[in-house]
């Protein structure tokens, strides 16, 4: 219903003309605002770029260093590179978008975002989805942090977005659990892990409806076994799909790899002078170290508690000493189920693989 | 199904009546084996129905059987924390203990692979068990290091019934697998409730046997060096959910479940010919209340129908209610009203020989204690 015929009853019409024209001035400075915000996270991540480039160029002619580090910044750069992308894309779409009401569903805005990021004129249409503008961390690779950040949140952001940039930070399956707690200490928006179950319905169902509505879908992970889906894990659609499959060592890798992301975000955020904020890592750091054999000294008693204040530099390092005896492992495993994926459909590249059962019955789903 | 177990289907089919199957699962497999004497919890197991069933079906008495909402909400956070994040604190737990190396870190997890508990999942699970078991016993070194919620069967009278131990573990190095029972039982050392312990470690039971037969399936000739009778009881630290590991021996326990469940056949015999000449099934109260059963104390601990055998006790006056060694002591009696008459003189007298020696000892005794307590 159009804002224009709304209005109470026994309103004047001078009224209304008022309410709307300061709807519209509150909408008009909210698009120069968000604006405004695009273009400084384009100006840091740009700046992050930069640096990891540099990073790159040293370790290439670096006779002594593995393949595997090298490969590894590939992906941060390529990774950074189109959120670099998404961020010009919404900035093009904040520059030339007619004006809303803000009474109209926010899902239409998206929608109409989303509509023009496929839209086939557009020369820069991405495959990434229009995340909201967000919590940012830069590096500028010598460890000095930037100028503070601070979480940006739109008006009751829904969960999807939350859920969308909380797996893109992370770069690993995941289960809702996992991401509701980090997206609470990145964030301070609290997922509800019940609500998972429905969002991934959700996703599957608008997917089936038209696969080209959204340029990224929050699917489960496949296991690597029979390529079915996974349920209780999640993952982005824009990830290859070796980052998507799950071997019998891939917990584990994701476990210390979400570890890694941890100490990141905690060495960012403490830059910032924020004891607050680091410290909303502190628990989920130790609570994931724990497994970690050498993360630690361990006090005397059964709890498994810390001796002492927690060396970081120590914890990263031993969290890289075991997964360089575990993730080369799990690596070929999964670029193998990768390989066996790739020649299903991309319903079943997303969304796992049917069941067959012993006599070739496939077993139904709830989804449609 | 085979033409055999198809027969022998329809053989407990007969037995049960009206009743539908139920699988027993490791706790009714291992329950059979605790009270070998009772011949009224054999029949019932064997037959496919469980205690708490024939106590609200049969008897139409309220099950008192069963933990409490809070227990088995406990017991549920425990496996969830212990199987979260890749079953990290699983890990570290065996890596502490020196089982597991850094590299060993294969993890699967059966309710990821085939999930829900639809017919489908439930034999997905079976059959991915197997691949995997059939995996270490060929060697491979990608085969799992943890695999949580297995699906393995044993096999009774030819019927195969499910269990899904807790954990299965073995390093790269070890031959096969051995099984891990999980409790939210907090760890006491040496002061946990040894009725917790005891179950724990007969459930764990059920899962040696269970693997020893697919070992065999398999080509193993001798399953037993394969799957010694060992199992890992994980435990907690009392006040939180750090785990704690303790390797148990359990020689006693898997003979004793191996000669109940080889003497099945000749039960289930014997059981037809009983029924027989009763002329019912056992969903009918008189039919089996004529199965002889044999309660004592412990019963209360793993089997429903303790209350009412208690009763059934009580009414006979059973030597039993004042412990197993007085059933023992006044066996030649047969009840605690026949002893009393013969300690006192009142009833009939002594009808046999041994009924004269126990007069003649309980008299002896009570002498004793009279000049006692003057």
């Amino acid at each position: 219903m159009s804002d224009h015929t709304v209005g109470n009853a026994g309103d004047s019409g001078d009224q209304r003309e008022t309410r709307e024209t300061r709807r519209d001035r509150s909408e008009r400075a909210d698009r120069g605002d968000h604006a405004e915000r695009l273009r400084r996270d384009l100006a840091r991540c740009s700046a992050e770029l930069r640096s990891l480039n540099e990073v790159f160029n040293q370790r290439v002619v670096d006779p002594g260093m593995p393949g595997s580090n090298i490969e590894r910044l590939q992906r941060q750069i390529e990774r950074l590179t189109q959120r670099q992308s998404r961020l010009v894309t919404e900035l093009l779409i904040a520059a030339s978008s007619p004006s809303t009401s803000s009474r109209s569903s926010s899902s239409s805005s998206v929608r109409n975002r989303e509509d023009a990021l496929l839209a086939p004129s557009e020369p820069t249409a991405p495959e990434e989805p229009s995340e909201s503008t967000v919590l940012r961390f830069t590096d500028s690779g010598d460890g000095a942090s930037s100028s503070a950040t601070v979480a940006v949140r739109h008006r009751s952001r829904p969960m999807r977005e939350t859920v969308l940039d909380t797996l893109a930070e992370l770069e690993v399956v995941a289960a809702p659990r996992a991401v509701s707690d980090i997206a609470e200490a990145l964030y301070g928006e609290a997922i509800p892990v019940e609500r998972f179950a429905s969002l991934r319905r959700d996703e599957e169902r608008a997917y089936i409806n038209n696969p080209l509505r959204r340029p990224v879908w929050i699917v489960p992970a496949i296991n690597c076994v029979g390529l079915a889906a996974i349920p209780r894990l999640v993952a982005l659609s824009s990830w290859p799909a070796e980052e998507r499959l799950v071997g019998s060592r891939t917990m584990r890798t994701a476990h210390l790899r979400t570890l890694l992301r941890l100490l990141n975000f905690r060495g960012r955020a403490a830059g910032e002078s924020h004891d607050l904020r680091s410290a909303r890592f502190d628990h989920l750091i130790l609570q994931y170290a724990r497994s970690v054999p050498d993360a630690f000294d361990w006090g005397g008693t059964p709890y498994r508690e810390p001796d002492g204040e927690p060396d970081w530099e120590r914890v990263a390092a031993a969290v890289e000493v075991e997964l360089a005896q575990i993730e080369p492992a799990d690596r070929v495993e999964r670029e193998a189920a990768a390989h066996r994926l790739g020649k299903l459909s991309d319903r079943y590249q997303f969304w796992g693989a049917p069941v067959v059962a012993e006599g070739g019955q496939i077993e139904r789903r709830n989804t449609p | 199904m085979t033409t055999k177990s198809t027969a022998i289907s329809a053989r407990l089919a007969r037995l049960r009546g009206t009743l539908s199957a139920e699988e027993p699962g490791a706790r009714g497999l291992e329950r059979m084996a605790r009270n070998p004497g009772c011949q009224r919890l054999r029949a019932l197991t064997i037959a496919g129905i469980t205690p708490a069933t024939a106590v609200t079906a049969i008897y139409q008495e309220p099950d008192r059987e069963g933990q409490s909402p809070f227990a088995i909400g406990l017991g549920n956070r425990y496996e969830a924390f212990l199987y979260g994040a890749g079953a990290a604190s699983l890990l570290q737990l065996y890596r502490d203990a020196g089982r597991l190396l850094l590299a060993q870190a294969k993890v699967v997890n059966m309710l990821d692979l085939a999930p829900g508990s639809s017919p489908y999942a439930l034999q997905r699970r079976e059959l991915l068990t197997r691949r995997y078991l059939a995996q270490k016993l060929n060697g491979d070194p990608n085969a799992p290091n943890l695999i949580i919620q297995a699906r393995l069967t044993v096999s009774l009278l030819g019927v195969e019934h499910p269990i899904a131990p807790d954990v299965l573990v073995a390093a790269d190095t070890d031959p096969f697998y051995r099984p891990a029972e999980v409790k939210s039982y907090p760890d006491r050392n040496g002061k946990t409730d040894p009725s917790d312990i005891r179950g724990a470690c007969r459930q764990a039971a059920v899962a040696v046997v269970a693997l020893r037969q697919l070992a065999s399936k398999l080509g193993v000739a001798q399953p037993d060096q394969v799957v010694p009778p060992l199992a890992d009881l994980v435990l907690r630290v009392t006040g939180s959910f750090t785990p704690t590991l303790r390797p148990m021996t359990l020689q006693r326990e898997v003979s004793s479940l191996l000669a109940s469940l080889n003497q099945a056949p000749k039960n289930l015999a014997e059981l037809e010919m009983l029924l027989a000449g009763v002329g019912g099934a056992l969903d009918d109260q008189a039919t089996l209340d004529a199965v002889p059963n044999r309660y004592q104390p412990n019963c209360r601990e793993f089997c429903a129908l303790a209350p009412h055998c208690k009763a059934q006790a009580v009414q006979d006056t059973d030597p039993v209610l004042l412990g197993v060694p007085a059933r023992e002591a006044l066996a030649s009696a047969g009840s605690l009203s026949r002893a009393l008459d013969l300690l006192n003189g009142t009833g009939a007298p002594p009808r046999t020989l041994e009924e004269r020696a126990l007069q003649e000892r309980m008299r002896e005794a009570d002498a004793e204690r009279a000049k006692a307590v003057r």
